[in-house]
Formats: structure tokens, C-alpha cells, sequence
């Protein structure tokens, strides 16, 4: 390996305390990029199948990419990934932090964490010094003041990964997170770790990153930081960053509102951008390596957090915002302050007191089951509920499961506006309107997260309620830009939509660090690799696969918006049906979403087949 | 005719103005904004951010050469990609 990748994967045993640094397959790397690939491709070979997400089995993987760490815009992206417990299936998440690259600078492409510790424990990785630390004192602390522990004994410029209360009590929906307020591994990735009784994990790391061609990364880098600065909307976005699509969900429809009923919220401007930019912003945070950071730093001015400041993006206001009815810009902040110092999701978080809020108001649970009396809007409930699914008592531990398991054990038709797809909880976009990013809901491959694909945009532009094989084709591209190429690279898709940095920057850069050609072509058939392996894996744990795991939702199908520009909108499932059915023959999938054996063979999945063909019988 | 905006276009030019135009075409309309505003919107060749003409796309209607009329309304907004 001439560079981009360090070519060494460290692997680390709780249970025997012991660590060993492995070669990394060069055929992985190129097939499989890293991120993702290596996550998914690992999770195969190594997990038996079957094993419990929760139980020392399961492996918590850290996965960086050729483009991680180097001086490249966007490049500070780390790979969280697991068997889901809240899914169980495929897991992962991105988080943007000091970590990823201190990973790479300590000479490793990956870490794999196997085991269980037998106490409280700190994973300290100093180049190739790795210990394992007993780290009682920090254990019960909430994220921040882990953060703040750690930063004091290692310096504030180690890699800091920690969970917080809601990891160690092992909520579904909890996350790993670092920096105080960066976060990811929304598919629980975070109870993953609090089962293997690890609080924290630090990063030191003093090697140069391996490149290819050294001088033609550093041209392509300072050419690359300056073009993003030069863009027309740059200050604008550094100003409200995603914050602005508060506003332009709303005008499009497509806001989260009382639990995804409706995609207009009146109190929409108290929560957007402009409010916070006026009122309550107070700093900025990035990634490493960002020229565009997207953290706004909020000051929350009123309630029982006053004086207190927390970070935001778009989906944690618009999930817990609008789609609890709050109108008021100190109860989101206070809420999602709340679930980062507990470690937990906030798309989930705000998913679940909302589905519970509408089944209050059908009736279907009442005030003495919940322990609080639900109502929109009403953000002291709110934070009382959500105290208690951190602290898993009385009714929060149900809603500790996830959505997906509190709707089941409630029952009563409550599945039908349980807002979830394979048990993701679905992230800020409400889809009444919007069949393609539905579908992208319906087939992302951890669960219904917006990441891989955010269609609504695309939508739009070319049209709404267009029902084509084009427009599946459209999508499958665009899951293989942002979920296989991003996420395996592993980079910030963000320049290139927000600003319009050019997506022909990247084969140069993989080229200048790793010495290899990928061109467009290439990198997608990578993205189908992995997207396709990801699948086998799903249905090797699910087993019984069916159309129905791709689909979101009944209240989006039956129930339509009563109010905005799109009143009366809703999905059709016959329109549904046949998206579906054109994006399984695109990716050279069955009439049920599982991959072809031609496919396999073609994708250079050969090695997949006997194991698959134990749990379904595969189309030719 | 009426237009609206969103994002950096529309802390230029407010939520939104009114325009007395004949039937023109989308690429002369734009020509009729300020030059900042417009190179947000178009580089002349495409269209950069989505403009709806009457809540549906410009795109379907033949992008920067759709024809319109004065009781038309303008929707334009930023392509975003979300959280």
C-alpha cells in the first residue's frame, strides 16, 4: 500500500484484556475503501450469526478511510458500526471528531473491539501502545464531564470517544460521542459499547499519515479549502448551516410536525434559523479539517438549562421541535442538551416521546401509564418523560426499546404511526409528499436515516410524484454517493451539496493518497459491494425476509396532510410498490430485496452464497 | 408576477417582490435580478438552486427557457442537503 490507508487494523479482546495489530488485506482496502466497507466486510466474516447485539460477541468497530485525516476538506469522519440492538441488523454511524484523525496519525485504519470488560473501563491507544484502564471513577458520568476528565488527564488535543448514562443503561437509541455534542452510531452503537462495560475511548496518535504523492494532496488541498470559500452562499451557510432547512422544510411540506402527521408547523420561524442566528447562537464548531462547520452553538435563555449552551443541526430542532409541537427555541435546546449529556440519539429521542404523545391522544395509553401527562408543545413533560428513558424507569424503559418494540408491546393499532422502518426511528423529513425519499427512508441500509440519501432535494427539482424506473435508478445513485462513497471514504458529504464543491475533487484525491485510479464508475461498484453485503447481512440475521422491511410506515399511506401548501398529500401503495420493485432490479435484487447469486458473483460476493443460501433460498 | 425566495436569495431580496413583466422566459426574468442574486440562481447555463413555477419544478417545464406568464408565482430556494 503506497498510502491513504495505514494498512494496519488493531484488534482489541476485553475479555482477555489483550490487543494485536493485523495486517489489512490490500484487496479489502481496494474493494472496500474502508468506513463502511470495512465495517460490513468484517461484521460478516467475524460474527456468528445469530449472536446477541449486547452480548460480548458482537464487535464495536471503529473504521476510518483513505481520505480520513488527510489535508483535504471534510476529511475529520470516523465510522462507528455494530449489529444494531434497537435493529438488529447492520448498524452504523459517522461522527466528526479529534478521534479520526488521531486514529490514523497512531497508524491504524480500523479498530475492532471484541469482548466484554470485567469492570469500568478506559481503551487508551498511544501509537502502539494500547491499555486497557479500570475507570470506575468516570463510569455514571454524563458525556461532558467524561469529555472534561478525560481531556484533563490525556490533553485536549487526544481523540475522545465516550457514552454517557443512557450507553451504560443500554438504551437502544444511544449514541457514542465526542467534543461534547458530536455524535453518532444512532442505531445504539453507544449501548454496544456500554455492554462491553467501556466508557471511554482515547486516541494519541504522532505518525505522519501514509500518502501517495505527498505535494499533489497538498495542492489539491489548498486549492479545494480555497474554491469552498469562494462559493457564493459560503458565508450564508457558516452563518445558519442546516439550521436553514427549518424554514425550507416547512415551505416544502416536509417538517416533522406532531409526529409526522403534517409537514407545516405554525411556530415554524420561533425554531429556524433566522431565530437562532438572531437570539440564540454563540459560537461555531466543526470537524477537523472543515472550512464549512455546521455546529451552531446555542445559548439557551430560559427553563431549567438557562445559561447553559448546547449544539444543533437541523434534525435534533425538527425532532424535537416541531414534531413535539414545541414552538419554543429553549425547550428543543434544553431536550437535545438533555440527550447529548445522556448519550442519546436525538432523532430517536424526539421519535419516541412523539409517538408516545399521539398515542395518549388516541387514547390508546393514559397519563397513569406514562407517569406524566402528554401534551404538544409541552416541553417540562417532555423532559420529565425523557429523564426517565435515560434512567430506564417505569414507562421510559419501554420506550428505551425504540419505537419499533414500544409499539408492539402497546399494540392496539399503535404500529401504524410508529415512525420507524426496520426499527430506525425516521429521521427529520416528513414524506406524505415525497414517494422517492420514502423510498430512500424505505431502503436506506440501517434503518430509515436520512443519511444515505436525502432525495427530497432532488425531488423537487425534477419534479414531485414522478413514479419512474429513472427516478429509482436516480436514488440508487445517490445512496452509492453519500452512503457508499461518503461513508467509506469516510468524508463529509457536505461540501458538495451545501455549496456545490465539485464531486470530481474526490477520484483526484483518492488518486494523490492512495496512488490508485478510481473513477466515478469505479467507486460505484464499490457502493454496490457494500450495499449488497450490507443486505446479505440483514436478511442472514432477519431471516423471512420480505417487501415489508423496505416500507415505511401505514399512517404516511392513510392518513394525509390536513394542512399547507401539500394538504391532502399522502403516499400510494401501488406507486410505492413499484419504486420498489424497479430499485431491487437495479441493484440485481429478488422480488423480496435479496440479492441475486448473479449479482453476488458479478459484485465479486462469491464468498457470500453457502452462508446466505443457509438462511433463504437465492434467485438465480 | 410574483416571486418568493428562501435562504441567501431571500435575505437579498426579502421574502418576497413583485415583478410587471409580459410573458417572458425563466432565463430573461432572471436577467431582471440583481447580478448577485442571479449568479446564486443560475451560471447561466442550468439552473443552480430549484424555482418553482406555480409549485412545479422548473425543471419539467424546460428549466432556464421556460415560458411564463404574469400571473405566474415564483418559489426559488437553495438546494440543501439536511442535518
Amino acid at each position: 500500500m503506497r498510502g491513504g490507508w495505514t494498512g494496519k487494523v488493531l484488534r482489541i479482546d476485553l475479555g482477555k484484556s489483550k490487543s494485536v495489530v493485523q495486517d489489512l488485506d490490500p484487496k479489502v482496502a481496494v474493494d472496500f475503501l474502508g468506513g463502511r466497507g470495512f465495517a460490513i466486510k468484517t461484521l460478516w466474516d467475524e460474527l456468528p450469526r445469530g449472536a446477541d447485539p449486547l452480548s460480548p460477541q458482537n464487535l464495536l468497530i471503529l473504521a476510518t478511510g483513505p481520505l480520513t485525516g488527510i489535508s483535504m476538506p471534510s476529511s475529520g469522519k470516523l465510522v462507528v458500526a455494530a449489529k444494531s440492538p434497537l435493529t438488529g441488523g447492520y448498524g452504523d454511524g459517522n461522527i466528526g471528531t479529534k478521534a479520526s484523525v488521531q486514529l490514523k496519525k497512531a497508524g491504524y485504519d480500523a479498530v475492532v473491539i471484541s469482548g466484554k470488560a470485567e469492570k469500568p473501563s478506559t481503551l487508551v491507544i498511544e501509537n502502539e501502545k494500547v491499555e486497557i484502564k479500570e475507570s470506575k471513577d468516570l463510569w455514571g458520568l454524563d458525556t461532558y464531564k467524561a469529555q472534561e476528565e478525560l481531556e484533563k488527564q490525556y490533553g485536549r488535543n487526544s481523540g475522545i470517544l465516550v457514552i454517557g448514562p443512557g450507553g451504560e443503561r443500554l438504551v437502544k437509541f444511544a449514541v457514542i460521542t465526542s467534543e461534547k455534542g458530536r455524535a453518532g452510531g444512532r442505531p445504539g452503537i453507544g449501548a454496544v459499547m456500554g455492554s462491553k462495560n467501556l466508557k471511554a475511548i482515547v486516541i494519541k496518535g504522532s505518525r505522519e499519515i501514509p500518502l501517495a504523492d505527498p505535494k499533489e494532496v497538498a495542492k489539491l488541498g489548498a486549492d479545494s479549502f480555497k474554491d469552498i470559500k469562494s462559493k457564493d452562499n459560503y458565508d450564508f451557510w457558516v452563518r445558519q448551516g442546516t439550521m436553514a432547512t427549518v424554514e425550507w422544510a416547512n415551505a416544502n411540506a416536509a417538517l416533522p410536525t406532531y409526529n409526522m402527521s403534517e409537514g407545516v408547523f405554525d411556530g415554524y420561524d420561533k425554531v429556524g434559523g433566522n431565530a437562532m442566528e438572531r437570539i440564540y447562537k454563540i459560537g461555531q464548531k466543526g470537524c477537523p479539517n472543515c472550512n464549512m462547520p455546521c455546529g451552531n452553538i446555542n445559548e439557551i435563555k430560559e427553563g431549567p438549562y438557562k445559561g447553559r449552551d448546547t449544539e444543533v443541526d437541523y434534525e435534533n430542532i425538527a425532532m424535537l421541535g416541531p414534531n413535539l409541537g414545541i414552538d419554543n427555541m429553549n425547550w428543543a435546546l434544553t431536550l437535545n442538551l438533555l440527550a447529548d449529556e445522556s448519550g442519546l440519539d436525538t432523532i430517536s429521542l424526539g421519535s419516541v416521546l412523539a409517538f408516545a404523545t399521539e398515542a395518549m391522544k388516541r387514547g390508546l395509553i393514559s397519563s397513569d401509564d406514562v407517569g406524566v401527562r402528554l401534551e404538544w408543545g409541552d416541553g417540562q413533560a417532555f423532559l420529565e418523560l425523557a429523564t426517565r428513558i435515560v434512567k430506564k424507569e417505569g414507562f421510559g424503559s419501554l420506550l428505551a426499546e425504540g419505537v419499533a418494540y414500544a409499539s408492539q408491546r402497546i399494540g392496539k393499532g399503535s404500529e401504524r404511526f410508529a415512525m420507524h422502518v426496520k426499527g430506525l426511528e425516521i429521521s427529520a423529513y416528513d414524506c406524505h409528499a415525497y414517494i422517492g425519499m420514502a423510498l430512500a427512508y424505505g431502503t436506506s441500509p440501517i434503518g430509515a436515516h436520512h443519511k444515505d440519501a436525502w432525495f427530497i432535494s432532488y425531488e423537487i427539482r425534477e419534479g414531485r410524484g414522478v413514479v419512474s424506473e429513472e427516478r429509482a435508478r436516480k436514488l440508487i445513485w445517490m445512496q452509492n454517493v453519500r452512503g457508499g462513497f461518503f461513508e467509506s471514504a469516510a468524508a463529509c458529504r457536505l461540501p458538495w451539496v451545501e455549496v456545490g464543491y465539485d464531486l470530481e475533487w474526490y477520484p483526484k484525491f483518492l488518486k494523490a493518497a492512495t496512488g490508485l485510479d478510481y473513477s466515478w464508475d469505479d467507486i460505484h461498484i464499490v457502493a454496490n459491494r457494500i450495499y449488497t453485503l450490507i443486505r446479505a447481512f440483514w436478511v442472514r440475521e432477519k431471516g423471512g425476509w420480505n417487501r415489508s422491511l423496505d416500507t415505511p410506515p401505514a399512517k404516511w399511506f392513510e392518513e394525509p396532510q390536513t394542512k399547507g401548501p401539500l394538504a391532502g398529500s399522502k403516499l400510494d401503495r401501488g406507486d410505492y410498490e413499484r419504486m420498489l420493485s424497479w430499485y431491487y432490479e437495479n441493484r440485481g435484487w429478488d422480488v423480496n430485496g435479496v440479492p441475486r447469486k448473479s449479482t453476488l458473483r458479478n459484485l465479486g460476493l462469491d464468498w457470500v452464497i453457502p452462508e446466505l443460501e443457509r438462511v433463504v433460498a437465492l434467485s438465480e | 408576477m410574483k416571486i418568493r425566495f428562501l435562504g441567501k436569495p431571500k435575505e437579498i431580496m426579502g421574502r418576497e417582490i413583485e415583478l410587471e413583466v409580459g410573458e417572458i422566459r425563466l432565463r430573461d426574468l432572471l436577467e431582471r435580478l440583481p447580478r448577485e442574486v442571479r449568479d446564486l440562481i443560475t451560471d447561466g447555463e442550468k439552473l443552480r438552486m430549484i424555482v418553482l413555477i406555480n409549485g412545479v419544478s422548473a425543471e419539467s417545464r424546460g428549466g432556464l427557457d421556460a415560458l411564463l406568464s404574469p400571473e405566474d408565482e415564483l418559489f426559488i430556494m437553495p438546494e440543501i442537503s439536511g442535518g
